[in-house]
This record gives structure tokens, sequence and C-alpha cells, in this order.
């Protein structure tokens, strides 16, 4: 990062086919327009989001990481949005154990009726991460 | 013209609100062409406003399509491929008879050509007007033309004729030329077998009772302005505020009944779904703002569904407090808002921030004109009338034309689910059952990729298919990258650019790089396969809209050049992408990365597999009361051959113990015209006396052991009734089985009242029922006549409303002072909880003088000897009245206990079938909203009192709901895998078991002998839960496969 370059924070998203895509998906049909740092991966629910991915994408460098699933009671796949809640939870534990913390990592549930709250949870996201600073596993581990 | 064939299988639907929409996705899926049409911008009708719904708390409409998983229904009919969505039209003509209807349906003028609008939005820009929107639900307001709803589909713009000035300004920005000032009106003829009436309802003018001061502007606002208040996607982002100053309130009461209940000020009828929506205001309230003190002034609370009042007290512990009054006024400013009310004979004032009316529902002020398009019959109150009380309330009085939600009357969404249901099955009697052969719509799944090529070989051999294109992943991958040059600008991206950006990164195993035309046409599908062919790619990337609308589409037109699906990702560069990011250097950047995390994803790919096996046919019905065996009559009108199960040598269930229905129906009619159908009807087989001994799944169906294990022989035994001979056992097969068990009637607990029920003095409402009808037997000396309610229900062993005994009380009462003028009735109860219309039938109990008196819930009445009486055995009931707020004693000659219900599921059946069983006995629908006949295994149905209390006639929709249900499952024939199914590498498997227990489908199992799970492909619907879970990577999700993931990671980011 350049000295006089803002911070841009990177943001992986793994977002729910039936729910959070296709609200990330409205949110471009309406379009509200939002910060670029996001690069969505659609998985069928975001209960099959494996906290390895999420290690995985901070170890490589991404700043933070956005995980959309339907609202409680709407998962399409029963209890699946719950497995991830309670995943997260303890993930964040070990991320503060890593030093990354678990602020870096965000779980919400955002509806396919829900663009706009898409774009908005993008931006503050961004916003946070910036607030934040750069994820330190870049400074330890990447060169 | 419309072809014959389509004619004898098409079917108009007038409302696509959740009831339409419903009623619509079963008829397409089962073959038949559906035109829905509503006379609003969009389909979604009153649902499309609600921020989530009770009981679940949850939106969760998404459920509601017959296949699950799916997308929101109102996404799911304007995707498929047999529901014709007319918006913006209404119905003006009808002629013709049932069968073959002629139908005109008249289009409000298309100002904004659908077809040609990408939804850019410089018209809004353009447009000069602003319109201030008259109520608080549309927020700011908007353009005369704009976007219309948040959940919009068809997507793009609507113009609001009334503000437009016709300036022509958007004319002009359009790019497209899409935009006509100048459009007229439109007719479009149809013809249709049958027509389902499903147009809604509308909520009332708050300002029927004006000292409720209706005003946002002054803190006095509707419930569904409440709603849309704490909507994450209503004016405030879903923040709790007040219209009037933007303050969080600190305290919030909800007026109920404004408009309902209340025949000097709005209809005489309970609008049925107003207290459920107020406790889940309330709930959301207490949730957004835990300090606020939030109040509920009620009359009756009348939670009136399965789990509603456990709803009800969920919010009692959240803190909500509930007070039984009538709330006089509303009075004062801003910050000094009193609710006005009247309490144990003294007025009181309190003072709120914020006061929500919860108005009932009216019929729309269109049903009128509709109903005498449609020429069907009205009731007094503007609803459409059923043709009778009896068995097919969904049927008007027009042969061929249904109804079903709120223009029959106020419905709540399961009971207009289940009704839509009902009149999906009797559009299918009309339209015929057979399924016309064709494809189903692959578009269902087209985002999971499940078009797979020659679904027409081995059909119905029960085999899985062989892999596609076997050998594909030995083979070296050629990549191929196709950016389409969308016909819609894709805002701040350039596809030619991408294209060339794409081409110089030179990425592995990438063959070839293209720019196409657009891929959603004809021309540009072909010049793909073109493509691919002519550089022996197979695998391909296509870098253009959302996969949801493209991939379905790539892959099939790619499977006749022999790339498999699943072998076709797409990067979705404009709805993600392009349209959100309108400066060009950052679009590109992002669309570049986004195409590398397709490629690196698509080259570790391997084919789908989409396995299918045969349904055997025929079903099981087990239970023969008025449920059973109307599920089996409809099974038969759809021609499916039907085993019907009852336990007793009788048919006929609990419903035999009843002589009326509250609106006066013979309940002995409905059951012997049933009884009559199901014995003569060659398509069932009726076995009395018999219970199912064993079932479990077989194949793609289930192999069921039927025993005739008790009764007297031939007892009970009608022309139909084909059974075994006693003792002796029948093995069939089927493929569907519709559970119609029933339940049991709750004991009443005597000890609590002090008296035991006695057949004399003291009796249940059933037995008094018995005394009543068809000449009522009650002896001269019986001169008063003390009914208690919620016997056995609402209390701690059944904390849950048994629905029935407030109508069951009242029936009885208005007989007996109909037939005893001179007997004293009383009715100590807690909230009376009758159903819509039936209000008018509490309303006559009351003027023909039957006492109702309400008592605190906590304060149970007592029954005791009378020690002042005559001596002759007379009893008194204690009761604290808490309109006087004190005990008073009511002699009693007679006690009636209003007895509840209770579930009788059989948890060994239950398990035999993979589905749950609720607390009390009640079988666990899938979705107690939205699926209310179906569970989450395929194949297995539920109605009736086996699922909840209610009424015989709600029994029998639910009946003809599962019977549509199981129908059209029948009647495909066959069952198929979703494409993405999570599978095992039986070599990494150590039978841990992990995602045995993850998997909410039941889809996986220990195999015994080699200690490695199996996996069920029918019953997986792909989630992908297991491959998480698997600690030894075993488990591996199709299409998700971990190391896709991971090698997509690598490359996220340049």
């Amino acid at each position: 990062m350049g000295s006089g370059e803002e911070f841009e924070p990177r943001i992986v998203a793994f977002l729910c086919n039936w729910c959070t895509y296709t609200g990330a998906d409205l949110a471009g049909v309406s379009r509200m327009q939002y910060p670029p740092n996001v690069r969505p991966i659609r998985v069928m629910c975001s209960g099959s989001v494996d906290p390895m991915y999420i290690l995985k994408a901070l170890l490589d460098g991404a700043d933070g990481v956005l995980v959309g699933g339907c609202h409680p009671g709407d998962c399409h796949y029963v209890s699946g949005n719950y497995k991830a809640r309670r995943r997260l939870a303890v993930l964040g534990a070990i991320l503060d154990e890593f030093g990354i913390g678990r602020d870096r990592v965000w779980f919400r549930f955002i509806s396919a009726s829900e663009g706009a709250l898409f774009a908005n949870t993008v931006r503050d996201m961004t916003a946070a991460l910036k607030a934040l600073g750069p994820n330190p596993a870049r400074a330890l581990w990447l060169a | 013209m419309v072809p014959e064939t389509q004619l004898r299988r098409s079917v108009l639907v007038v409302g696509g609100g959740v009831a339409g929409m419903h009623a619509s996705l079963i008829l397409a899926d089962a073959g038949v062409q559906v035109y829905l049409v509503d006379s609003s911008p969009t389909a979604g009708g009153l649902w499309s406003l609600l921020d989530r719904t009770f009981p679940t708390h949850s939106c969760g409409v998404c459920h509601m399509s017959p296949r699950n998983p799916a997308y929101c229904p109102v996404i799911e009919v304007e995707r498929h491929p047999r529901i014709t969505l007319m918006v913006n039209s209404s119905v003006s003509e009808v002629s013709g008879d049932i069968g073959e209807f002629r139908v005109r349906v008249t289009r409000g003028p298309e100002f904004i050509r659908r077809d040609m609008c990408d939804g850019c939005g410089a018209c809004e820009r353009a447009c000069p007007v602003d319109v201030s929107v008259p109520s608080y639900l549309g927020s700011s307001g908007h353009k005369a033309i704009y976007r219309p709803g948040h959940r919009a589909v068809p997507g793009g713009f609507a113009l609001d004729e009334a503000a437009c000035t016709r300036c022509g300004e958007c004319a002009e920005a359009c790019p497209r030329g899409a935009i006509n000032l100048q459009a007229e009106s439109t007719w479009t003829d149809l013809e249709v077998g049958a027509i389902i009436a499903s147009p809604g309802m509308t909520m009332c003018d708050p300002h029927v009772r004006l000292e409720y001061s209706y005003d946002p502007s002054r803190n006095v606002i509707t419930g569904l302005e409440f709603e849309r208040l704490v909507s994450a996607s209503g004016p405030t982002g879903g923040r709790l505020t007040r219209p009037a100053d933007g303050e969080v309130p600190g305290s919030i009461a909800f007026i109920q009944c404004v408009g309902s209940r209340d025949r000097s000020a709005g209809n005489p009828y309970c609008s049925s779904v107003c207290c459920m929506y107020a406790i889940k205001e309330a709930i959301i309230a207490k949730t957004l703002a835990p300090d606020a003190r939030v109040k509920v002034f009620y009359m009756d609370l009348r939670a009136l569904g399965k789990g509603y009042d456990e709803y009800y007290a969920r919010a009692k512990s959240l803190g909500v407090e509930f007070e039984n009054c009538r709330v006089s006024g509303v009075e004062g400013e801003g910050d000094s808002l009193e609710v006005c009310s009247e309490s144990g004979g003294e007025a009181r004032r309190e003072g709120f921030d914020l006061i929500v009316l919860s108005n009932g529902l009216v019929p729309g002020k269109d049903l009128g004109t509709l109903a005498s398009v449609l020429g069907v019959e009205t009731d007094e109150f503007g609803f459409i009338r059923p043709l009778s009380q009896g068995r097919s309330r969904v049927k008007t009085s027009r042969s061929g034309i249904f109804v079903c939600g709120g223009a029959a009357g106020p419905q709540d969404i399961p009971t207009a689910i289940t009704w839509a249901g009902a009149c999906a099955l009797q559009a299918l009697r009309v339209v015929g059952p057979e399924a016309d052969g064709d494809e189903w719509p692959v578009s269902q799944d087209a985002a999971a990729a499940s078009s797979v090529p020659g679904r027409d070989d081995d059909r119905a051999s029960g085999l899985a298919r062989p892999e596609p294109t076997p050998g594909v992943e030995a083979e070296e991958p050629r990549v191929g990258v196709f950016v389409c040059r969308c016909d819609s600008p894709m805002g701040g991206l350039d596809p030619g650019g991408l294209a060339s950006a794409i081409a110089a990164k030179a990425m592995d195993d990438v063959v070839v790089v293209r720019e196409m035309p657009a891929l959603c046409r004809r021309e540009g599908l072909e010049s793909l396969a073109r493509e691919v062919a002519a550089h022996h790619v197979n695998r391909v990337v296509v870098a253009a809209c959302s996969p949801r609308a493209i991939q379905g589409a790539v892959e099939g037109e790619l499977s006749k050049v022999g790339v498999a699906s699943g072998l076709v990702e797409a990067a979705n560069v404009r709805e993600q992408c392009g349209w959100v990011h309108s400066d060009p250097g950052e679009a590109m950047r992002k669309a570049s990365d986004l195409v590398a995390m397709a490629v690196a994803g698509v080259r570790l790919a391997r084919p789908l597999a989409e396995h299918v096996r045969a349904i055997p046919a025929g079903a099981l019905v087990i239970g023969g009361g008025p449920a059973g065996m109307q599920a089996a009559a409809s099974l038969a009108d759809l021609g499916h051959d039907v085993h019907l199960v009852e336990r007793d040598d009788a048919l006929g269930g609990r419903a035999r113990a009843l002589a009326r229905t509250l609106d006066g129906t013979n309940v002995r009619d409905i059951l012997e015209k049933l009884e009559g159908r199901v014995r003569s009807d060659t398509h069932i087989t009726v076995h009395t006396s018999s219970q199912v001994a064993s079932i479990g799944r077989k194949d793609g169906g289930f192999r069921v052991s039927i025993v005739r294990d008790h009764g007297t022989e031939g007892a009970g035994r009608g022309p139909g009734d084909a059974g075994p001979a006693r003792g002796s056992a029948v093995e069939i097969e089927c493929g569907a089985v519709i559970l119609a068990t029933g339940g049991v009637e709750a004991p009443a607990p005597t000890p609590a009242y002090g008296a035991q029920a006695d057949g004399r003095r003291v009796v249940t409402q059933t037995e008094l029922e018995a005394r009543l009808w068809p000449s009522c037997d009650v002896p001269g000396g019986v001169q008063s006549v003390v009914m208690i309610q919620c016997a056995g229900s609402r209390d701690e062993a059944r904390p849950y409303c048994s629905q029935v005994c407030c109508s069951h009380a009242i029936k009885n009462a208005i007989r007996l002072k109909a037939e005893r003028p001179d007997v004293e009735v009383y009715v100590l109860h807690r909230d009376i909880r009758v159903p819509g219309l039936s209000e008018v039938y509490y309303e006559r109990a009351r003027d023909m003088g039957v006492v109702f008196v309400r008592h605190p819930d906590e304060a149970q009445p007592k029954v005791v000897e009378d020690a002042h009486g005559s001596g002759c055995g007379r009893l008194v009931v204690e009761v604290c009245d808490q309109v006087l707020g004190e005990t008073i004693l009511v002699p009693a000659d007679l006690v009636v206990l209003s007895t509840g219900a209770e579930g009788g599921a059989d948890p060994e059946l239950a398990r035999a079938l993979g589905v749950p069983v609720g607390d009390h006995g009640f079988f666990t629908e899938a979705n107690v909203k939205v699926q209310p006949v179906d569970f989450l295994v395929p194949g297995v149905y539920v109605c009736g009192l086996a699922r909840a209390p209610g009424f015989i006639t709600d029994a029998l929709i639910s009946a003809q709901a599962a019977a549509a249900r199981a129908g059209v499952y029948l009647a495909a024939k066959e069952a198929r895998s979703v494409a993405n199914v999570a599978r095992v590498r039986p070599g990494r498997c150590s039978g841990c078991g992990v995602c045995v227990d993850v998997c909410p489908y039941d889809a996986r199992s220990i195999d015994v002998e080699t200690n490695v799970v199996v996996v069920d492909e029918y019953l997986c619907r792909g989630c992908g839960a297991c491959q998480t879970a698997c600690p030894s990577g075993a488990a591996w999700h199709a299409g998700f496969e971990t190391e896709r993931v991971m090698s997509a990671l690598d490359v996220a980011f340049g």
C-alpha cells in the first residue's frame, strides 16, 4: 500500500443462493451503488460455509469476510443459518486468539428482498474495515 | 386462437397475492398453463408489504413453492415457463362454461415496455414530478415514474398516471426507447378450463373510528404502517422511530378491533388476523426498543391457529402488556397522546408515544366488480359466497370458478395457502389430472444447475443415469470464457474491455476468450455453442448477468455440444458488478477478479449427475374421518388409486359425535355423502377395522402392510370395503401417503373444577350436543346451563387453544335457547375465539340472551354443590367476573365442560415415515405458515386434526390441499434428485456420523456392514452442511466442492 493511497479493504462475501445472493442481485437490479471492495462467492447455504474458507481468505490477505444467509426461520435448508451462526461464534474466539479479531468477520441475515440492506451492509463493512485498518495477517504472514 | 390442448389445460388465476401465487405454482407444476392476473404493477399482494409473519416470526414465504428449495414466490411465478404473469391487468369479461371459459383480460396502458426496460433508472432521474405519498407507507414519496415496491416483480418501472404531467422528459431520457406516454389499454382473450379468484383483501380505513385520531403526522399509525416502519426495506431502514419527529418511542400502544367486530363503525365480523399481527408487532417493538413499554388493548385475544397461543405467551414473556377493554378514544397531541379506556367500570387515561391502530380487513374495492364479471354471488359483507358451507367452500355459485384467500372472508396466510391448495385441486379436476408429458420446468433449479440432457432416456428405470459425457474429468481442462455483450448496458462495465482484459491475463487452461452477442437470445446461445465446439472447449465461464437468469439457458444449449451441466460457471458481472459500481476502472478490476474466480472453480468442476427413479402409482390414506375420506375422494378424482385405512369398524371418525357445525350445516349429511362417495368409487379400497402394521420406504415409494386386526367380521363393511379377512394382512405398494389420523378429545381436568363429568349433572360439550339433535332432549327441570370454556385447553398441560370449543359452545347455546327459551345459558370464558365471519353467531347468541361471563385467565371457575338450594342436587359455579371485578355464583342444573382436542399421532408411524410429531401429539408440518400439508420428506402429507385442531370444514379444505400435493407428486410418476447432491468419498469416510447428525433431511445413514456413510440422493437437497461438518474430507457437495471454493479464493483479489 502506497503511503498516500487510502487503504481499500478487501472483502470476501459468502452469500447463500436463495436469500442474500438474490438480495445482492436485487441491489443490482435497483442500481444501488456500493463500494467495489467485495468479492461475492455463491454458496447454496450459509450453513455450508466452512470456517476453513474464512481462515484461508483472512490468511491470504482479505481484510474481512461477510457471510450472508436467510433470516432466522427462513433458511431454505431448515437450519443452515443457525449452523453458520454457531460456527462463526466459535470462529470469532479463534480469530481473537490469532490477533485478527472477530470484528473482521460479519454474519448478516439478508433476504432476497433486502437489496438495500445488502448494499448498506457492504458500505458499512467497508467503512468499518477502513477504520480497523489492514488485516494484521498481511503484515505477519504475507510479505 | 388457443390450441385445443392448451385450452383444456389452462387456468386463470385472478389475484397474485399469497393464495394466487400458491395455486398458480401448484397448477403450473402439474403441467397446467396458468394465467396469473393482478391489477397492481407487481405480484405479491398485501403480503409483500409485511416485514415478517406470525407465528414463525420470519418471512418464510419462499417455502410456499411446491418444490423446495425455491426462490421467493414472486420470482418463481415470474420465471415459471407455464405461468404467464399479467400485471396491471383486470378481467373484464367472462363467458362460456366450466371447462371452456372465454375470458377477456384488459391490460392498463403499458407506458413502459417491460420487454425493453432494463431498469437503468434514467427516466426516474429525468422526471420532474415529485409525488408525496398520502400515507406513511411510502417513505419520502417518489417520482411520477418510479420503481414500485421493494419486492417488485416484474422488475422495472411504473407510471403514476394521476401525477404524471406527460411532459415527456422520461421518454426522452430513456436510452432504449421503452417509454410511450401515449400508450393505450390493450386486451387479450384467453380460453381457460377453470378460474380461481384470489384477489385478496385490503385494510379498512383507519378513520372508521374518528375518535382514534388516526394521523401519522401525530404518531397515530396503522398496523401496516408500523410493519413498514420496522422493515429493513422500509422508510427508516428498520429503525423504530416516531413518524412525527424521528424519536425512538418510549411507549407504544396497540388498539385492536379498529373497524372489526363493530357494526356501528366498520364491520361486524372479526378480521381474523389483527390480534396476531399486533402480537407480532409488539414483539418486534420489544426487540427493537427493549426498554419501551408496549401494551395491547384488546376485546378478545384471538390466537386461532397452530402455534399462535405459544406466540402470545412469548409476547407476554417479553414484557408486552395486554389489557382487555374497548378503547373509547385517543386524545392529545404529539408527546402527550393518551389512550382513553374503560375497565372495571372505571374510566382511565394512559399516555403513549406511539399509537398503532390494528385496523381490520375489508373486501378489496374492486371485488364487487370482479364478482359480477365472474358471475359469482357475494354475501352481505361483499365477500364471494361459497356454494355451500359444507364440503367444498372453495366452490362458488358458478361451476368451474373457485375462491381462496381474503376474497372468501378474512383469512390468515396458512388458511389462504390451504384454500389455494384446495382450489388447485378443484381446478385440476376440471382441466384433467393427466400431466401432458412435457418436461418439468428446468428453470426451477436453474441456479442449482439441474438441466440434464436426454432426460427421456431410461425414464422410470429406477436407476441412476450414467454420468453425462463420461471421462471429462480425465480430459485436460479447456476453458472458454465468454463475455456477454448484454442488451442492457452493464452500467460501469464495458464488456469488450473485460474480454480484452481477460485475454491479456492468460489464465491457465483458458483456450478462448470471446465477447458474445446477448446470451439470453437465441442467436447468442447458438453462436456460443459454435464457439465451444470450434475450440473443443470442455468447461465454460460466461461473464454475464446473474446465474439465476442465465445459467439454465446456457447449460441447456451447451448440453447439445457435449458440455455437461456442472461444467458451466457464470460470473455475475452485471447485477453484482457493473450495475452497482459506476466507476469503470473499479468495475473492470472487480469483474476481472470475478471471472478469474469462476475460471479457477470451473477448472475443478465435475459433471453433475441427476438421478431419476419411478414413483409407484397409488396412495395410502391413513384415517377414515372426514379429512381422510375427503383426501381419498379427491385423489380418486385425479385418477389415482387409493387405499383408505380406518382403525374403527365404521368410517367418520370423531365427527360422528357431532350433529351440526356453527353455521348449521348437518355433519351427518357431510359424512354420509363422503362415505357413499368413497365406498362407491372404484379407485378407492376401504379397509375398516384395519391398521397399518408396518410401513417403510421402498425404492421411490412405500411398502405397506395393512392388517385387519379387530372388530366384528363383516361389521361396517360396505360395498367398497375390500379389506382382508380378520387377522390377515394385505401388502401394498404406493407412491404417496396422506396422514389423516385425527386426534382425540382431551379429558376434562375435573379436579380443577371440583366436579366430575358424570354424564348427568356435569357433561362435556359433545355429550350435550348429542342431547340437542336431532331433537332437543334436555329435561324440563333444567333451568340453568353453565358452560365452562377452555376446560383442558390453554393451561399448563395443553398450552394451546383447541380452536373449536368457543364455536361449539355458541352453537349449542343457540340451539338450547331456540328450543328452550326458558333456560338460562351462561358461558364462562377467557377470550371468545370465533373465526372471521362466525362472529355473527356470537352476536346472535348474545342477542338471544346467552350470558357471557369473562373471567381472568388465571381464575378458573369452581363447581360446588348448592348448599342453600332445594336439595335436589343442584350445582353452583363460582366465577370471578372480570368486568365486575368480583366473584359471582351461578346456579347450574347442568354444567357443560368445553373440552379441547389432543393430537393422536402414532409415534411409530411417524418414525417409520421420517416425519416429526410435536408436543401434544400433532404432526409437525414442514412450515406451519406456508407448507401446512407438507413434510420435509417427499411423498408424505398431512391434513385435518392430525396436524392441528380445527373445524370439520377446515379439515375438508386441508384434505383437498393435501390431495392436490399428493396427486401432482404421483402424476409426475418419477422423482428427481437435485443436481448438486452431496456425496461421499468412501475411502475417506471413517463412519463418525457427524454428517448424519447435521443433515436436515435424514438423507445420510451409516451402512452397518461397511461403516461408511451412504446418501439417499432423493432425500438430499444439496445444502452442503455435511461437507462443512465432515472432519475427513469425505463428504463432498457437487458443484460447491471445497477445492473449488479454495481455488476461487486464491484469485479473489487479482
